[in-house]
């Protein structure tokens, strides 16, 4: 234990300061949110197959019964 | 934890095939997706979707799967670690929602499957199209090969102080 560095705050690392996030894994994020909204609000709306998140429920046989009567 | 030379090669072998196999059975199934959807002929449509259940259960989701474990053990078992740099976290992000989306979203697909061998050619046109998710899908498996190719620069906070304290350490 004795080896362990011992800082004052996570921020205090000898003065030396750590990094921000880069640019590039902000836009990235922002894409991976962005595609997650959009798959979210795709499927609520309906847009994503004509089909509800029950369906993702494992609920095959609803899925079934429900084309089926749409047909 | 870094794993010896000979097992890393394995490893990284094993998780290129995993990885590059889930990305060309992706665009195979889209293109069947696309038959399905835009096929008058119902023998082609049946076909198509036959064919998109039988790759999504028995290809697709073990390679999935098979790219997740070994992109755990690759990272885990190397220096570049789990949660040390960006695009190592991205790629773990990306990969775990890719794959519950997988899992949640085949069993529809068997079921869709099923209608579809029971439909007639009559209704042909109202049948639900399946280009949404592998078309989303594609999208994101191409951004993770961007990230393993390119490995942009940017080490998270936790990286970070690991490498803070490995030096200190070593001093």
């Amino acid at each position: 234990l004795n080896k362990l560095p011992n800082f004052k705050n996570e921020n205090d690392f000898n003065g030396e300061i750590p990094p921000g996030m880069p640019r590039w894994a902000k836009i990235t994020l922002i894409i991976i949110i962005a595609l997650i909204l959009l798959f979210g609000i795709m499927h609520l709306i309906g847009m994503g197959g004509k089909h509800s998140p029950m369906n993702h429920m494992g609920q095959r046989s609803l899925a079934a019964h429900t084309v089926a009567n749409k047909l | 934890m870094t794993m010896k030379p000979g097992i890393r090669k394995f490893s990284l072998t094993l998780h290129i095939t995993s990885s590059v196999g889930w990305l060309g059975t992706v665009i195979a199934y889209l293109a069947l997706a696309f038959a399905a959807a835009t096929s008058k002929d119902i023998q082609t449509v049946r076909g198509a979707w036959i064919a998109m259940e039988l790759t999504g259960w028995y290809v697709i989701v073990p390679l999935a799967i098979g790219s997740l474990l070994t992109g755990l053990i690759m990272s885990l078992g190397t220096p570049w670690g789990l949660f040390k740099h960006y695009w190592v976290l991205f790629k773990l992000i990306l990969t775990v929602v890719s794959t519950l989306v997988l899992l949640l979203h085949m069993p529809l697909v068997s079921s869709l499957a099923d209608v579809v061998a029971k439909t007639e050619s009559a209704n042909i046109g109202r049948l639900q199209r399946e280009l949404f998710h592998p078309g989303v899908g594609l999208l994101i498996l191409l951004l993770i090969v961007i990230l393993s190719v390119y490995k942009p620069r940017g080490m998270t906070r936790y990286g970070w102080r690991k490498q803070h304290e490995i030096r200190k350490l070593s001093q």
